[in-house]
């Protein structure tokens, strides 16, 4: 009874102790799994914190031999990253392992764990028995390591001097230990994917001169990417982004304009679209692009705004000397059709001072009388001095057309601007016996518009008339310029003339530059004139009328 | 002669010079009647006095060097000035050479002007009297008979009165009875009065 007693309390002891030092063992598996996914989290470098994982799978299987592999997708094989006593020749043999015969390749294959437990029984693992001969092992143990949406990602697998399978316990801590790997390894690939494309976003900011700011509206913090700071010329390193500060840096002459527009655009919850100038701590000016989006919580409130500023200064300055070089040529071409009407432009200003010189002598003929007529001397003398201000007047005109100046648009009458320039061309047109009809529409309204441009564009289209009718022999030669009020909020004008036409497949090539029928022609003409009329919103065509000659009309919005 | 009797016609197309050259012309008590075109000149009943006409060269429509071809061919004989405004050296030859007094550029002269008219109309003023005493000539001519013409003819061709007889089969007396209605008629003083009538009129003689 006793002896059995003792027996029986001995097992119990022995059994309770067994308990024991399971709880133990596990208390301590469990402690050093925590302490690992501590570290984990923290983490710095991929390949120790492997080389951890495998330790412990390694103490807790009491395995001989381990290794780890990570699992390329681009080559779909397992390479290993680290391994415990292995010689180089097994390390060579399993440099880069597929889906196969081996245990790491099964689990691969199989999305699951492969337990051989001895090399030399089963039959799959012939093709590896040399090599773990000569390892030295003779059973594996491989679990695969999974991201949590089942993509591959590694393989850890332990190997034993003896056949071996480990037990239950042991693999379920080792499933755990594989989960805190899989999840390592998922982490470092997200982490590394994450600096590739803040690489890529850094470089394409610099490349596309594009800086980032987000604002949080609640506690003001500003963020900026390095190109933004790069753009404003300030050093990420001493500056901490802030509203007031931002704007400070604006050109004064946009600073409210941007500083409204932008609080207009936060309190309707718009996005907010600028162009604007900085001037940098280093006193360069750059053209700013920005454009900014509100961002919502769940609730529906504003938290922040994110936006983007383009730097672009660059296009600015070659649109300024595109704009310039335009410029430039239409004054040119001006200045050389006015150099065509020169002989006629000095007609024109002869033919007042000659009425005034003649008047003139008439006065001295008249006070040389005996009894002056003083009525009569009065009216010779008004007729001076109006001859005086036509003759001054197409000087001004002249001027006008010939100086250089930046156009300016202003609201005008389309008719007043056609009569200034049929008062320049009235003399080259008579010494071309060309009939000139003017249709002028009456109560037109006023278009927006540069006067010089306009009227440089008539010029054009005059003195196009006026050759296109040189070029035909006799006929008679008839000039029609009309203005009509289209449709509401147009002007249309019209210069037909009685020349030589336009072929049909010219009407729309008579607009390239350079293109010309006339042998004394730049061919710039009808380009600059179509140039200037689009760039007042308007439309400028031409058709071949159905008798003789051509027609070009443009339209302007009124 | 009365200047109120002559008159200037001035065609410009601009109004300023019209005016002035019409108001410069009724200065020296001229005057003056302004056309904007040669067609308005054309169509305008002209009278027949001392006249005379200052013509810009360049005119819309039909120029000026054309309106005083187009006058020519009309027969409407009016001397002419140019006026231009511009130095145009090959207009104003043609223009010159087809009968024009003068061809001044704008701005002229008010004396070069008014000299220029002045001797227009004196040439105008001295074709008109060529031409009444040459129609007055032709009257007197037309109202010979054919056997008188054929006298005149061979008198003013130095023939004797007895060759004359010779010739057209007569007496020398007939022959002197036509020579004496011929010089009367013909209203000459002399022989020589009768053969510089007979070459006014363009009479040669048969012989020569």
């Amino acid at each position: 009874m006793i002896v059995e007693d003792i027996t029986k309390r001995k097992k119990a002891e022995a059994e309770s102790l067994a308990l024991k030092n399971e709880l133990a063992a596990e208390i301590v598996a469990m402690t050093r799994l925590h302490e690992l996914s501590t570290r984990l989290l923290s983490g710095t470098e991929l390949q120790p914190l492997l080389e951890e994982i495998l330790d412990a799978i390694m103490e807790l299987q009491k395995a001989d031999f381990g290794n780890v592999q990570l699992y390329d997708p681009k080559t779909q094989a397992l390479v290993i990253v680290a391994h415990r006593g292995f010689y180089q020749d097994f390390l060579d043999h399993f440099s880069s392992v597929h889906e196969d015969s081996a245990a790491c390749g099964q689990a691969l294959q199989q999305h699951q764990r492969i337990i051989i437990e001895d090399v030399l029984t089963d039959p799959g693992y012939e093709p590896h028995r040399q090599i773990a001969a000569s390892a030295g092992f003779r059973a594996v143990q491989s679990t695969p390591l999974f991201s949590r949406n089942g993509e591959p990602l590694g393989m850890i697998s332990t190997y034993f001097r003896e056949p071996n399978r480990p037990s239950e316990r042991e693999l379920r801590l080792t499933d755990l230990y594989a989960r805190q790997g899989a999840e390592l390894i998922a982490c470092k690939r997200v982490e590394a994917a994450l600096r590739r494309s803040e690489a890529n976003l850094a470089e394409g900011q610099r490349i596309s001169h594009t800086g980032s700011w987000i604002w949080n509206i609640s506690s003001g913090d500003i963020f900026w990417s390095q190109e933004h700071y790069r753009i404003l010329g300030l050093d990420p390193e001493q500056i901490k982004p802030s509203y007031e500060m931002f704007f400070d840096l604006l050109h004064p002459e946009d600073q409210s304009r941007v500083k409204l527009g932008f609080e207009k655009a936060i309190n309707k919850r718009n996005d907010f679209d600028a162009i604007y100038r900085i001037i940098r701590p280093d006193g360069m000016i750059k053209h700013i692009h920005s454009l900014s989006h509100p961002v919502f919580n769940d609730s529906g409130d504003l938290t922040e705004y994110v936006g983007t500023v383009i730097d672009i200064t660059e296009r600015k300055k070659a649109e300024e000397v595109l704009a310039e070089m335009q410029a430039e040529l239409e004054r040119v071409t001006r200045v050389t059709t006015m150099g065509e009407l020169a002989a006629s432009i000095a007609h024109e200003v002869n033919q007042p001072l000659g009425a005034i010189v003649t008047n003139g002598q008439a006065c001295l003929r008249l006070l040389s009388s005996s009894s002056p007529d003083n009525g009569k001397l009065r009216e010779v003398v008004e007729h001076m001095i109006s001859d005086g201000l036509r003759a001054s007047e197409v000087i001004s005109r002249i001027r006008a057309m010939l100086k250089k100046a930046d156009p300016e648009k202003s609201l005008l009458d389309i008719n007043d601007a056609i009569q200034e320039v049929i008062a320049l061309t009235l003399a080259e047109l008579s010494r071309n016996e060309i009939r000139l009809q003017t249709e002028l529409g009456k109560g037109l309204p006023q278009v927006f518009g540069d006067r010089v441009q306009l009227q440089q564009v008539i010029l054009n289209l005059i003195l196009n008339g006026k050759d296109a009718m040189n070029a035909v022999g006799w006929q008679p030669r008839n000039l029609l310029i009309a203005t009509q009020g289209k449709s509401p909020g147009e002007v249309l004008v019209v210069v037909q003339d009685s020349g030589i036409g336009i072929e049909q497949q010219d009407c729309d090539r008579i607009f390239n530059p350079f293109f010309t029928t006339k042998s004394g022609g730049m061919g710039l003409g009808l380009s600059i004139s179509r140039t200037i009329i689009e760039s007042h919103g308007g439309r400028l065509w031409a058709t071949s009328n159905e008798g003789v000659g051509a027609t070009i009309r443009f339209t302007l919005p009124a | 002669m009365k200047t109120e009797d002559q008159v200037v016609f001035v065609i410009d197309d601009d109004p300023s010079i019209r005016q002035a050259i019409k108001t410069l012309i009724e200065t020296v008590g001229l005057k003056g009647e302004t056309f904007v075109s040669g067609q308005e000149f054309l169509q305008s009943k002209l009278p027949e006095v001392p006249r005379c006409l200052v013509l810009d060269v360049r005119l819309p429509g039909l120029g000026g060097l054309n309106l005083q071809r187009e006058l020519s061919e009309r027969g409407i004989q009016i001397p002419i000035i140019f006026i231009t405004g511009h130095g145009d050296i090959p207009m104003s030859v043609q223009a010159m050479k087809a009968g024009a007094v003068e061809f001044l550029t704008k701005p002229f002269r008010d004396q070069d002007l008014l000299d220029a008219i002045e001797l227009a109309l004196e040439r105008d003023r001295v074709s008109r009297k060529q031409q009444a005493e040459m129609a007055a000539l032709r009257e007197r001519y037309e109202r010979l008979t054919a056997r008188e013409r054929e006298v005149m003819s061979l008198v003013v061709a130095g023939l004797l009165n007895k060759q004359i007889a010779s010739e057209i089969g007569t007496s020398e007396k007939t022959v002197n009875v036509h020579r004496g209605q011929v010089m009367q008629k013909m209203q000459a003083d002399s022989l020589a009065e009768l053969v510089r009538l007979a070459e006014k009129i363009g009479i040669n003689s048969p012989n020569s």
